[in-house]
């Protein structure tokens, strides 16, 4: 068959076929579309195949079809609300929001949780979630803050933790060694963080019960030992000063302690030293000068002292780790 | 009336069957049973099956209608998809198409008892004449001439062009017609 002659009987087809729905006679068609006339018997058969939309269903098959959707349609009517899928998705959504509330809320709360606290493992799970986007450098001197924060956080409440100092120190000797270096960002909290940390383990002989006061002589050995670390030449973290002839630390009084341990944890970040506290090594006044000008001791690592310092008024720095300090309790 | 064709008060229908308004439920099934039943007929050839089909077709109409109208078709057009699918579902559970060939049966497709014998005659004669037809032949056939779409709506239903059910229409008629001019 002709391919063109074909496509043109297709398309006189259809036209014939839409003139016929629309309810043309057949032979009017014919005789008004001749080229139609070899389709006579396939518009014949389209005519007969109408007559097969006269089949429906019988009145009783029908009957029961409509009671069966009556019914269905009362039950779903009828069911409750919740049952529905679009209720059901509903509960689910505010189930899974209440379910994110509250387990912000005790994310919320376990930032303030110290060791020993139920939310505190939880605080230590965030902290490895937020952790895993940082640098090895930064994610070390990160904990070594947040320890310390814990450490001074539970030392104003009474509470001396020897292990959350163990562990800051660790993370900050970790941070140094991995290259937290440059003028400012990392190096400047490492040192900060040094300060805050010699400041408080040296209190901490002075006030800490005496069952934990061997425990921070030997955070506070360590603390010293870091002072290499820290004081890398290539480093932009300087030696702590070990000066000899520094004036050594004045009894702390009670408000110095209280100013210095009440500090509210997380703020002590952004804390910069204060201006006696000039971090170890970056003192710019000219050499010489440097030991009557300033105004607060820098701390010096125990064992170092005793040589150099003509006597300690307090004279727990030149007693052996464990038995430093007057038997004081924390009185806080 | 087509399957598609709508009713005028097909909306306010739809709204209340909703809300399970047993009139409206009743006014759907009337403009719409008998297209569907129809279509299932002429594609499984048997007068119960297709009616128990149809009643799932409704069944599942009525759990649906909340969804409806996110769906922006034409409600025959989405009633008739729900046809298709049930149909497709039967014959996946069956294993095979019911319509067997035409050489292989003597009785015919069963119809029902209720259905006047006229109506049985020309039935059984269109569905033993469906018979010397393709699948494709057959579906375009019935959805044409049986159920009442247009062209288009036929071309969208299967997911082909116009031009291919014109074309597939043609071979059809000329089949049937063949078939028929053998038999008279």
């Amino acid at each position: 068959m002709d391919p063109k002659r074909d496509a043109l009987e297709i398309e006189i087809l259809e036209r014939c076929l839409r003139r016929l729905e629309q309810g043309a006679d057949l032979e009017t068609l014919l005789r008004e579309v001749p080229e139609a006339v070899p389709l006579r018997p396939l518009l014949e058969t389209a005519l007969w195949l109408r007559r097969g939309q006269e089949v429906a269903l019988s009145p009783a098959a029908r009957r029961r079809l409509i009671r069966q959707g009556q019914l269905r349609a009362a039950r779903r009517a009828a069911a409750p609300r919740a049952s529905r899928p679009v209720f059901r998705w509903a509960w689910a959504l505010v189930a899974v929001l209440g379910l994110i509330l509250v387990l912000l809320s005790a994310v919320g709360a376990a930032e303030a949780s110290l060791p020993g606290e139920p939310l505190y493992p939880v605080k230590r799970a965030v902290e490895g979630l937020v952790t895993l986007g940082m640098s090895p450098e930064e994610r070390a001197l990160y904990l070594a803050e947040r320890r310390w924060s814990e450490f001074e956080a539970s030392a104003a409440r009474g509470r001396w933790l020897p292990d959350l100092a163990e562990e800051s120190l660790a993370r900050l000797e970790e941070a140094a060694r991995l290259g937290a270096e440059g003028p400012a960002g990392p190096a400047a909290r490492l040192r900060a963080l040094y300060e805050r940390q010699g400041v408080l383990l040296e209190e901490a002989a002075a006030v800490a019960p005496p069952d934990v006061r061997s425990a921070l002589a030997r955070a506070r050995q360590r603390w010293a030992g870091l002072a290499p670390v820290l004081g890398r030449p290539e480093g932009g973290i300087p030696e702590p000063t070990r000066s000899v002839e520094t004036p050594v630390l004045p009894e702390p009084t009670a408000e110095i302690l209280r100013e210095r341990i009440h500090t509210p944890p997380g703020l002590e970040k952004q804390e910069t030293p204060s201006a006696p506290r000039t971090p170890p090594g970056q003192e710019k006044t000219p050499p010489g000068q440097e030991k009557k000008e300033t105004p607060r001791p820098v701390r010096t690592p125990p064992g170092q002292e005793k040589k150099d310092t003509p006597g300690p008024p307090r004279g727990q720095d030149s007693a052996p780790p464990g038995d430093q300090g007057p038997k004081g309790s924390p009185g806080r | 009336m087509g399957l598609l064709t709508p009713h005028p008060e097909e909306r306010r229908w739809i709204a209340r069957a909703r809300k399970g308004d047993p009139e409206a439920i009743a006014a759907l099934y009337q403009h719409y049973a008998d297209g569907v039943y129809r279509y299932l007929l002429y594609r499984v050839g048997d007068a119960e099956l297709a009616e128990d089909l149809t009643a799932d077709v409704f069944l599942k109409m009525i759990e649906d209608l909340p969804r409806y109208e996110e769906r922006g078709l034409p409600f025959g057009a989405w009633l008739f998809r729900i046809a298709r699918a049930r149909l497709i579902d039967h014959w996946r559970r069956q294993g095979r198409r019911p319509l067997v060939a035409l050489e292989d049966t003597e009785t015919g497709p069963q119809l029902s008892q209720d259905i006047p014998e006229d109506e049985i005659a020309v039935s059984e004669m269109i569905q033993r004449a469906l018979r010397v037809l393709t699948e494709e032949q057959r579906e375009v056939v019935v959805l044409r001439f049986l159920v009442g779409m247009s062209l288009e709506e036929v071309a969208r239903a299967m997911g082909k062009s116009v031009g291919a059910v014109k074309a597939l229409q043609h071979r059809a008629l000329s089949a049937l017609a063949r078939y028929l001019e053998k038999i008279r």
